[in-house]
């Protein structure tokens, strides 16, 4: 089994691959490992919004849909809120996933 | 060069490790922590962890994180004294590590009330995760549990051991629900949740006496009234007691918490404290916050300081709490508020905001994430007032929008 690598992209253009566990989510993976620009202040529970990122578009529909507390959540992050907006602490990943390209926004609190 | 040593590895502790490095401070930093483990999240350890969550998802990442970051993390460590004389730390097995500057993140303890039994086995209190796995098997060995204290923890508890299929009897001595963090009708719509889901709740009731049984392990509680209510496993949740004697044992001044300025420092600079057991003293008087997001703010924040980095606003404080199936959070300062506004969410759940001469100045919600993430974006941006709620349909969002541009303007 693949284990699924996740590519975050800082603000800033740097891009640091992290492998992760298959049911982990991409908040979790980006915290464990240290990347900056994933807060994830409640652990995941979907409560603090500062778990936002920008999915890379052409895969947008590989994620599961978001819930509609996810939704309004998205219209209230920090940063500007845009298409490919999705809490990161809903994206579970799985080998379908690897490779997946998320961009940090400049700022999550 | 001497470290910077952060005593206790808790949620202040390890952020503020993080946060110097984000700052670019590129001295030693020296991590102690008290229990024998990486650093971990609380939250969970009343919630999914309780439920039989797995202990791979607490910590908040993994030790080797540390070591990348260059900092020296070292867990089962007591720091028992400070000799600031000499810039030292001193610690249980009795060796001196002298600091450049030392961070107190020491967090709080369980209070526990002064009745006979509270020692039996079987009888709980929760902070760390030994806690949760003690609890954790106690509740597997009996079916009935009494909660003394309707406070967040205990309420918590309760909701997990509700799922865990035991029955529940929280006993709470004032007449309502998580009295000191919620207003009335919150803590009504929660009572009466809890009751919906089988927590059997009475209020204005005391316990005078946790009693034993043949097995010498807890048996039930005795109430004022008389009524002993059987036990198999007793939790007590009455609050938490910011955890001092440190700093207090240095002659540092203590007052519900390590008495700090509103750059972290007590009375020697070289000391600092933050997090659950820190007391901040500003222009409004003390304030003791006891959340997640308190504790990593004040580390984002004293790294900054430390570092001569740029100056991170105070966040506006937030707290959460997931039980009886709802979830609550709390924003900004109810407390001060004059006057209120009862509203229901977009879908479904309730929000009430407080207005302090006629200004937005907190809120409080069940099940309406949305309405709480929108008033701690108004609250750090340019509030609304009173006025502005008066048109029952004003979506918030536009109210958001008006505010964050507002604050550029005039920025
Ligand atoms: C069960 C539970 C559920 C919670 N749920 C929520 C929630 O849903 N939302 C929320 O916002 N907050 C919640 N909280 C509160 C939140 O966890 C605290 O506000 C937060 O942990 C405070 O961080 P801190 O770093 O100040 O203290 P802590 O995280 O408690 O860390 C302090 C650490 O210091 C160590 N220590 C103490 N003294 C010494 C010493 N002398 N030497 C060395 N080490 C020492 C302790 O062992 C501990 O590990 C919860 C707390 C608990 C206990
Ligand atoms: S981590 Fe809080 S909403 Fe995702």
């Amino acid at each position: 089994m693949t284990v699924p690598t996740v590519e975050f992209v800082s603000d800033g253009g740097t891009v640091t691959a992290v492998t992760a566990a298959p049911g982990t989510t991409a908040m979790r993976a980006a915290t464990g490992a240290g990347v900056q620009g994933i807060v994830g202040e409640c652990g995941g529970q979907m409560m603090c919004s500062t778990c936002h990122v920008y999915v890379q578009p052409d895969r947008l529909e590989e994620l599961p849909e978001m819930e509609p507390d996810e939704d309004e959540m998205l219209d209230l992050t920090a940063a500007p809120r845009r298409p490919e907006s999705r809490l990161s602490c809903q994206i579970v990943l799985d080998e379908q996933l690897d490779g997946l390209r998320l961009t940090m926004p400049s700022h999550q609190v | 060069m001497d470290p910077i040593v952060v005593v206790g590895a808790g949620h202040a502790g390890a952020q503020l490790a993080v946060s110097l490095r984000e700052s670019g401070y590129d001295g030693p930093v020296l991590l102690l922590g008290g229990e024998g483990e990486v650093p971990y999240q609380r939250p969970p350890l009343s919630k999914a962890y309780l439920h039989g969550g797995n202990a791979s998802e607490l910590p908040f990442r993994p030790a080797e994180a540390y070591a990348a970051l260059g900092v020296d993390l070292e867990t089962g460590v007591d720091v028992t004294a400070l000799d600031q004389e000499a810039a030292a730390v001193v610690l249980a097995d009795g060796r001196r590590l002298r600091y450049s500057t030392v961070v107190l993140a020491t967090g709080a303890e369980a209070a526990v009330p002064p009745l006979p039994g509270t020692a039996l086995p079987g009888v709980h209190t929760l902070v760390t995760r030994a806690d949760a796995d003690a609890l954790s098997a106690d509740l597997a060995a009996t079916d009935r549990l009494v909660v003394i204290g309707g406070g967040v923890v205990g309420l918590e508890v309760a909701t997990t051991a509700r799922k865990r299929g035991l029955d529940v009897v929280v006993i709470e001595a004032t007449d309502r629900l998580m009295g000191r963090m919620l207003g009335a009708d919150l803590s009504r719509v929660l009572l009466d949740r809890h009751r919906a889901g089988g927590v059997d709740i009475r209020l204005d009731l005391q316990a005078a006496e946790i009693v034993a049984g043949a097995d010498g392990r807890v048996a039930g509680v005795r109430l004022v009234d008389g009524v002993v209510l059987p036990a198999g496993a007793v939790l007590i949740g009455i609050g938490a007691r910011p955890r001092v004697e440190v700093a207090a044992a240095a002659g540092l001044a203590v007052d519900g918490g390590v008495l700090v300025d509103q750059e972290f420092r007590t009375a020697d600079p070289r000391v600092r404290a933050i997090g659950d057991c820190a007391a901040v003293v500003g222009p409004d008087g003390v304030q003791r916050y006891r959340s997640v997001q308190n504790a990593t703010d004040q580390a984002r924040r004293l790294a900054a300081l430390l570092t001569g980095a740029l100056p991170v606003p105070a966040a506006v404080p937030w707290f959460w709490s997931e039980q009886a199936g709802c979830r609550i959070q709390i924003a900004g300062d109810l407390a001060s508020a004059d006057r209120y506004l009862v509203r229901a969410g977009r879908r479904g759940g309730t929000t009430v905001f407080g207005f302090r001469d006629g200004v937005l100045v907190g809120a409080e919600s069940v099940d309406d994430a949305a309405s709480h993430l929108a008033v701690r974006t108004l609250l750090a941006h340019v509030p609304p007032t009173f006025d502005d709620f008066l048109d029952p349909d004003v979506d918030l969002r536009d109210l958001v929008a008006r505010s964050r541009s507002a604050t550029s303007l005039s920025g």
